[in-house]
């Protein structure tokens, strides 16, 4: 079945699925989105963050089980992000509850906004990152960011085992740690 | 539990309601594992900005190729349109130039066979034929030239049974009817020949009027000569 293919290909960080489905919608949804009063440009700015939120509720299992179709699901995510574009501009009142909305999907504004650190520890946080390796960034990545479990790690990263797995990710974290406390801007 | 899971599901959002108590648990009871969570929670958002943005990247260059093959469609479809344009132009123009060398050239072959006596009371079969000719009612001078035809094929009624046609823009006829009557010994043989000139003229065929007006030149009449020449000239 084409959706099952397009939403493992999306947990599986495909470009090609991604690539597809960006594609699929993108006339009709810019076509939709002419109904509220956005820019074409910040059209196809919502659609491209619609695209990000449904590939990270695929990468999360949410749509592991979804009856809809994956349009009609990209679309609510897609007008919802609308209406909060036009809510920040203050040109809609909010009539409709979202709250289910809100709920149903993981979004990456939430994220971005939930801004936990100050600018500079993000900063540092993000040259750490760069100077770690490679590896290391991606053991920590799959772990903490995508919830990987071990195993999988074991799987996507080649490593012999998952204690090998786990001790490595402790070897990366303290270097991270230290980078992160002394910076080295050199 | 695994601290370091505890953190993973802290951070995915996915603890459990026992786990939550656990977790709490820590920060409470676990100074050094509160003081981490601001630097995993940065963490978390730092990989979230790098894949978001990266996500971002890639998609716009999805746009891009969209775009690109949108364009380039565009430009094929365009490029096409313009040699269409462009075909037409040069087919209309020929056209239209053919179309003004027959009518700049062509005038009817004078009625010199039958001079019209108006006022005869006993009109022959011939004389209808040539007052409806010098009338301009060519479809009755047909006619009565087609009975003419019959009785006696003459290649001079042909020429201007000919001529008739090609006054109702019945240009293939013509054609068929100059060819099918008039032989190279007959006097006409010229006239046939700017006639068919003129005739394939109008249907744009410039080949072929080319080579009865070259025909028409290596006769040793007169007829039209210079203006066949002009002609040729203008069709060269």
């Amino acid at each position: 079945m084409k959706k099952q293919r397009l939403i493992t290909g999306l947990k599986e960080d495909r470009p090609e699925a991604l690539r597809d489905i960006y594609l699929a919608h993108r006339k009709a949804f810019l076509r939709y989105a002419k109904k509220y009063s956005i820019t074409t440009s910040m059209a196809e700015d919502v659609y491209q963050d619609a695209i990000i939120i449904l590939r990270d509720n695929a990468r999360q299992g949410k749509l592991d089980n979804l009856k809809s179709e994956l349009r009609t699901y990209l679309f609510s995510i897609g007008k919802y992000l609308i209406y909060t574009h036009l809510r920040k501009q203050k040109k809609v009142h909010l009539v409709e509850d979202f709250s289910a909305m809100y709920h149903e999907h993981t979004l990456m504004t939430e994220i971005v906004e939930a801004t936990i650190q100050d600018d500079e520890q993000q900063h540092q946080m993000k040259l750490a990152l760069e100077q770690l390796g490679g590896k290391c960034r991606e053991i920590l990545y799959l772990f903490y960011y995508r919830g990987f479990n071990l195993d999988e790690i074991v799987e996507k990263l080649g490593y012999s085992s998952k204690d090998v797995a786990k001790s490595q990710k402790s070897r990366c974290l303290k270097s991270l740690k230290t980078l992160v406390q002394s910076p080295n801007y050199g | 539990m695994d601290k370091d899971l505890l953190i993973q599901k802290y951070l995915q959002g996915t603890l459990s309601e026992s786990e939550e108590q656990l977790f709490q648990e820590y920060i409470e009871n676990d100074p050094s594992f509160a003081d981490d969570i601001p630097f995993y929670e940065g963490l978390n958002y730092a990989f979230a900005k790098a894949d978001y943005d990266q996500t971002k990247a890639q998609l716009h260059s999805f746009y891009k190729e969209e775009q690109k093959s949108r364009w380039r469609r565009w430009s094929v479809a365009a490029t096409v349109l313009v040699l269409i344009g462009l075909g037409s132009i040069f087919y209309f123009n020929s056209t239209d130039s053919t179309e003004s060398l027959y009518a700049h050239y062509f005038e009817p072959y004078k009625n010199v066979v039958q001079p019209i006596v108006r006022g005869e009371v006993v009109k022959t079969t011939k004389a209808l034929a040539f007052m409806a000719y010098d009338d301009g009612d060519y479809t009755k001078a047909i006619k009565h030239i087609n009975d003419l035809l019959e009785e006696k094929p003459e290649a001079i009624l042909a020429l201007y049974k000919a001529n008739a046609q090609l006054q109702i823009d019945q240009t293939e006829a013509a054609i068929e009817t100059l060819e099918s009557h008039v032989e190279k010994t007959d006097t006409i043989y010229a006239q046939a020949q700017w006639y068919l000139a003129l005739s394939y003229l109008k249907l744009d065929n410039k080949a072929t009027a080319k080579s009865h007006l070259n025909i028409l030149l290596q006769t040793n009449s007169s007829f039209k000569n210079k203006e066949a020449i002009a002609l040729l000239n203008s069709l060269e």
